[in-house]
């Protein structure tokens, strides 16, 4: 008769051999031995111990299950100015606009009479004013163009001294991250 | 005489983590949905899926100890085994709109959770435990301390041959020794036949043998 096959070996080990097989098993000292030898490692492995985490764990992996769950949940919407609120918009508008100024007057090594933005010194109508073909700053242009100075300022927007810093300090994490990129994308390209 | 009788046999019959339930008070919309008793897995997954996400968490409540369990079995640490249980759940959630009912929920996300931790240690050499893991189940109270620390040792080799198996052979020998899942619930994970399983287990064992044999 032939010897147990690896399936019938679980089965014996396990104590689920059929009756046929048991018979093989009961006279074949070599299937003995390996069944035997089979079910205490398997014994070993399972009695291998698994600390229990404190009760106080479950809860806290639910906890964070459900927040990873529920920004899940939120609209998937490109990164961008869109995941930007729109109260940080105008005054994150005219930070970057002043960064961007401050770097077009800088020395340039190339192009050095092409600021990308100025802002217009008129005392009357201080408007920013962006190239055209920049997609990004046209954006910012749109929301914060048509305001004239006096508007802006009625409207609680205009920038007093530490309005950027408090800006940038109630911003959030991801906002901060979007800001910073703006910004280092705008060094960039007004460097090169 | 019978010699079959001088086999001992692989314990059974222990409790299982299986039927896992939650003792979490569900919340008023889930139990106003449920009649005469606790909204049975797939009943949480269709509220989920009409948008009540409370359902879903639930679902996490009641699996969550399971698929902790699942992920510590294949990483040994805490911290990995928590990340892995959240992404996990994260999986799932993503997935549940493909989740169509043909097999059980459990053995759904038990599938998820096996790949996810599959993919994650997959390519990882298996930890080295260190002594000072061996002697936390030293008890100084005991007269034979150094059998103790042997029995600890050899349990220590035992996990990292079984970390160091296939990802199909580790999969089956976790799901069913650890978690003392049927031949059949396994083959519903894995996707394979109950005699493939079978044979997996056989060979996972035989390979921990020799692992264990080659080691100094």
């Amino acid at each position: 008769m032939t010897h147990l096959t690896p399936e019938e070996f679980v089965d014996a080990a396990e104590g689920l051999l059929s009756p046929g097989r048991l018979q093989h098993l009961e006279r074949c000292g070599t299937c003995r031995r390996e069944v035997s030898a089979l079910s205490a490692l398997m014994g070993e492995a399972a009695g291998s111990p698994c600390p229990e985490p404190s009760p106080l764990f479950w809860e806290h992996l639910s906890a964070r299950v459900r927040q990873a769950v529920r920004a899940e949940v939120e609209p998937t919407v490109p990164w961008g100015l869109s995941r930007l609120r729109w109260p940080a918009l105008v005054p994150l508008g005219v930070l970057a606009a002043l960064v961007v100024a401050s770097v077009a007057t800088m020395p340039h090594r190339s192009r050095p009479d092409a600021p990308l933005a100025s802002v217009s010194s008129g005392s009357a109508e201080r408007e920013l004013e962006f190239e055209a073909d920049d997609r990004d700053w046209s954006v910012l242009a749109d929301l914060v163009g048509p305001l004239d100075w006096e508007t802006a300022e009625a409207a609680g927007l205009a920038l007093t001294p530490g309005d950027a810093e408090l800006v940038v300090h109630e911003l959030s994490a991801e906002e901060r991250q979007e800001l910073s990129r703006l910004i280092t994308d705008e060094l960039t390209r007004a460097k090169s | 005489m019978s010699n079959a009788s001088a086999v001992r046999l692989w314990p059974l019959g222990r409790t299982s983590n299986w039927s896992l339930m939650t003792a979490t008070p569900l919340r008023p919309a889930i139990s106003a949905a449920e009649g005469s008793g606790p909204l049975t897995d797939a009943e949480l997954v269709a509220v989920t899926l009409e948008g009540d996400s409370g359902a879903f968490d639930v679902l996490v409540d009641r699996h969550r100890r399971a698929v902790y369990l699942l992920c510590y079995r294949f990483v040994h640490h805490h911290e990995d085994a928590s990340d892995l249980a959240q992404e996990v759940f994260v999986r799932a959630w993503r997935g549940l709109p493909r989740f169509k009912g043909e097999a059980a929920f459990t053995s759904w996300l038990y599938r998820i959770a096996v790949n996810t931790c599959l993919n994650k240690v997959g390519s990882r050499v298996a930890p080295h435990e260190p002594l000072e893991d061996a002697d936390r189940f030293e008890d100084p109270r005991v007269e034979r301390p150094g059998a103790d620390l042997a029995r600890a040792e050899r349990a220590a080799a035992v996990r990292r041959a079984i970390q160091a198996l296939p990802k199909k052979q580790r999969a089956t020998v976790v799901l069913r020794l650890y978690h003392e899942l049927s031949h059949q619930q396994i083959a519903d994970i894995l996707g394979s036949s109950v005699g493939a399983v079978k044979a997996n287990l056989f060979h996972a064992l035989a390979n921990v043998k020799r692992i264990l044999g080659s080691e100094p």
